[in-house]
């Protein structure tokens, strides 16, 4: 193929670096004189253009010996498009001359299934609902939304719907799709004047599965476009499953109107997996590797990484890695090393100092009043708050934690604690203000 | 001089960055894994992400450059973005990157904080994942500690495989410079190896920087190198005239 022989010779005569950037990301189609090279996007062609075309035209006439051999330039790529969209679509055989193939695609991630969800305590609610949902789509809850912090699993139960009505009915239009494509795809229908397409076509699905709405927030004709598309869903009986990073009414710049809508179904929380759960997802993901995973070692990385499943699946891999390159078998101390340089910065970033100038930052008072001898309410709650996340953050002993504050004794920090579990039980804006502190905190 | 400069330019440069030439034991286990996941990447068919920080001159973008050239070797088709350099440019040079079947984004960190950028990251880490392209990232601090803006991104970069790349001692040093020289086809002295890890800078860009004249001097002058030749290469680095072109 001529094209590897221009590249070799380019690699000789090109820093790697530009080689790198520029020439290796370009595609080619070698047809009839013709060489096409697809950019993967304007940029890319444009400073190829600019700046490599020349050298690669000659290149390409002493090589092959035909001067007259043509080098073009073009955006795409022929490998299938996962986006389903009617504009992008277009677009894609506009510029590849590669229709994508087997028309409308789901979107859906194979793997996200129910049976490869773990269900604990903390995702229990949600999971029953999603089933729920799955087995009477359009009926049971309408819409769904499922909403909680990065990384708890509410992409997989959202694609989960999607994958069970799918194998119910293989012909159903079930479509997944992140909220900021559905913008982009409604940028470029604007742009293509293809937005009755665009309408069309979100609105002849069956089963919408929108994930992060929340960044939908803030643009105004997207959410008008959303609203009408949801409305007309929902009058056909047409399921809508909804995922968002926290409570849909604290998102600021949705729509009061969308809010509302969103709430007539069923909103469920899905919450940071306590320890039991981590393990059980840390030893499936392991057997999904083909892998096994001794409980010890499960409870080691389940105990060391407390923030959420992609972390988990990170140390996870990286354990995996280590013994893959060593070839022995996984044991507490090998994770311990693979882990070492993540556990001591978590360790490091976790101190008293840190959960300290978290805590007050969070409430807009100062560190010095945590520390001082302040007995307001609006004091003495974060600072009660901020020793409970102490404890439960880091493996200081209860007299260090009250020396850090201001040298109270550690009666006081264990009746923080024991005050912080009550609150947390009683009311609900102080769990929320601490479990979202621990996240702020881990993750 | 000038003739010099010019014969110099003529030359063969570096021979690139490759796998062979990273082989100093503390990061033995990255290099296991990037050649793995560099001989899968045309497949497409499995994602694959793994994150290398480290401070300057530990080999980020060196694994990059070698995990590219591996890929591309296998029939991949791959990029490597330096974000440093697009930083002005804004994240237009993302678009349609996740069609590729490898890609590398070096210098995470260049544009961690920025709204525009970060949106553009976490939708191409999204894209690539649900394409089954292997992504490799760049960052100098550790991922847990970039000043990001959205907790979404900054789960996501902790997804993959981290490794944290460990600063060479002066063992590693000398053997990733006779690395090099070897795969550069000259042979490192070791008195001139000697003067090199005495006298010399400890970051490794500027060792290279180093070998880099050392090579073009030998092949110019057709002698074998020297602590003079070597001297002079030091100085020459020091004061900023022996960068490599590009």
């Amino acid at each position: 193929m001529i094209w590897n022989q221009c590249v070799a010779r380019l690699e000789r005569e090109l820093p790697e670096k530009q080689l790198n950037t520029w020439i290796r990301p370009l595609q080619p189609v070698e047809e009839d004189r013709v060489l096409r090279l697809y950019a993967p996007n304007p940029f890319v062609m444009d400073w190829v253009r600019e700046h490599y075309l020349t050298l690669i035209s000659d290149l390409v006439s002493e090589l092959s010996g035909d001067p007259d051999i043509k080098v073009e330039l073009g955006i795409g790529s022929s490998r299938a498009s996962a986006r389903p969209s009617a504009t992008h679509a277009k677009k894609q055989v506009k510029a590849s001359d590669t229709p994508p193939k087997g028309g409308f695609s789901s979107g859906l991630v194979p793997g996200y299934t129910f049976e490869s969800f773990v269900e604990g305590k903390s995702n229990q609610l949600a999971h029953a609902a999603a089933l729920q949902v799955a087995a009477n789509p359009g009926r049971a809850y309408n819409p769904l939304l499922i909403y909680g912090g990065v990384g708890l699993g509410k992409t997989h139960l959202m694609q989960a719907i999607g994958h069970r009505i799918l194998a119910d009915r293989p012909e159903a239009r079930v479509l997944y799709v992140r909220s900021e494509r559905f913008v982009a795809d409604m940028v470029k229908a604007l742009q293509h004047h293809a937005m009755n397409d665009f309408k069309h076509f979100y609105r002849s699905i069956e089963v919408l599965l929108v994930d992060d709405i929340q960044f939908i927030a803030g643009k105004d004709r997207s959410q008008e476009e959303f609203f009408h598309t949801f409305n007309e869903l929902l009058e056909q009986h047409h399921q809508i499953v909804l995922t968002c990073d926290r409570y849909p009414k604290e998102v600021d710049g949705l729509e009061e109107r969308l809010k509302s809508r969103f709430s007539w179904g069923l909103t469920q929380a899905i919450e940071p997996p306590e320890l039991e759960t981590r393990v059980a997802i840390l030893q499936r993901k392991a057997q999904e590797a083909g892998r096994e995973l001794e409980i010890d070692v499960a409870f080691f990385i389940g105990q060391s990484i407390r923030s959420h499943v992609r972390d988990l699946e990170g140390a996870l891999n990286k354990v995996l890695a280590y013994a893959d390159f060593r070839g022995c078998p996984i044991t507490v101390e090998m994770a311990k090393e693979a882990l070492r340089d993540q556990l001591a910065v978590q360790n490091k970033l976790i101190s008293l100092d840190g959960i300290q100038r978290t805590v007050a930052e969070y409430y807009n008072i100062r560190v010095a009043d945590l520390l001082s001898k302040r007995r307001t309410r609006s004091i003495t709650r974060p600072r009660q708050i901020a020793m409970a996340l102490a404890r439960e953050l880091t493996n200081h002993s209860l007299p260090e934690i009250g020396d850090a504050f201001g040298g109270r004794d550690h009666t006081t920090v264990l009746h923080a604690c024991e005050r912080v579990k009550e609150l947390r039980a009683t009311d609900h804006s102080v769990d929320e203000d601490y479990t979202h502190l621990i996240r702020i905190l881990t993750s | 001089m000038e003739r010099d400069a010019q014969l110099v330019l003529a030359l063969p440069a570096d021979p690139g960055a490759t796998f062979e030439t990273f082989t100093t034991p503390p990061n033995e286990a990255v290099v296991h894994h990037l050649t793995a996941l560099a001989a899968g990447a045309h497949q497409g068919d499995t994602p694959c992400q793994v994150l290398l920080w480290g401070p300057r001159g530990t080999g980020k973008t060196h694994l990059q450059q070698a995990f590219c050239r591996a890929a591309a070797e296998h029939g991949a088709r791959v990029a490597l973005v330096p974000l440093t350099e697009f930083t002005q440019t804004g994240p237009a040079m993302l678009e349609g990157l996740e069609a590729l079947d490898g890609l590398c984004l070096d210098d995470i960190d260049a544009v961690a904080g920025d709204p525009d950028w970060e949106i553009g990251l976490f939708s191409l880490i999204n894209a690539a994942r649900e394409r089954g392209a292997t992504l490799v990232l760049g960052s100098t601090p550790p991922p847990r500690s970039l000043p990001l803006r959205l907790p979404d991104l900054a789960s996501r970069l902790l997804w993959g495989t981290v490794f944290g790349l460990d600063a060479l001692d002066d063992a590693g040093r000398s053997h990733a410079l006779r690395a090099h020289a070897r795969a550069r086809g000259f042979h490192l002295p070791d008195e001139v190896l000697a003067y090199l890890m005495r006298q010399g800078p400890r970051d490794m860009h500027a060792l290279m920087a180093v070998l880099g004249i050392l090579d073009r001097q030998s092949l110019v002058r057709k002698r074998r190198i020297t602590v003079p030749m070597a001297r002079e290469a030091l100085t020459r680095v020091i004061h900023g005239k022996g960068r490599e072109p590009g």
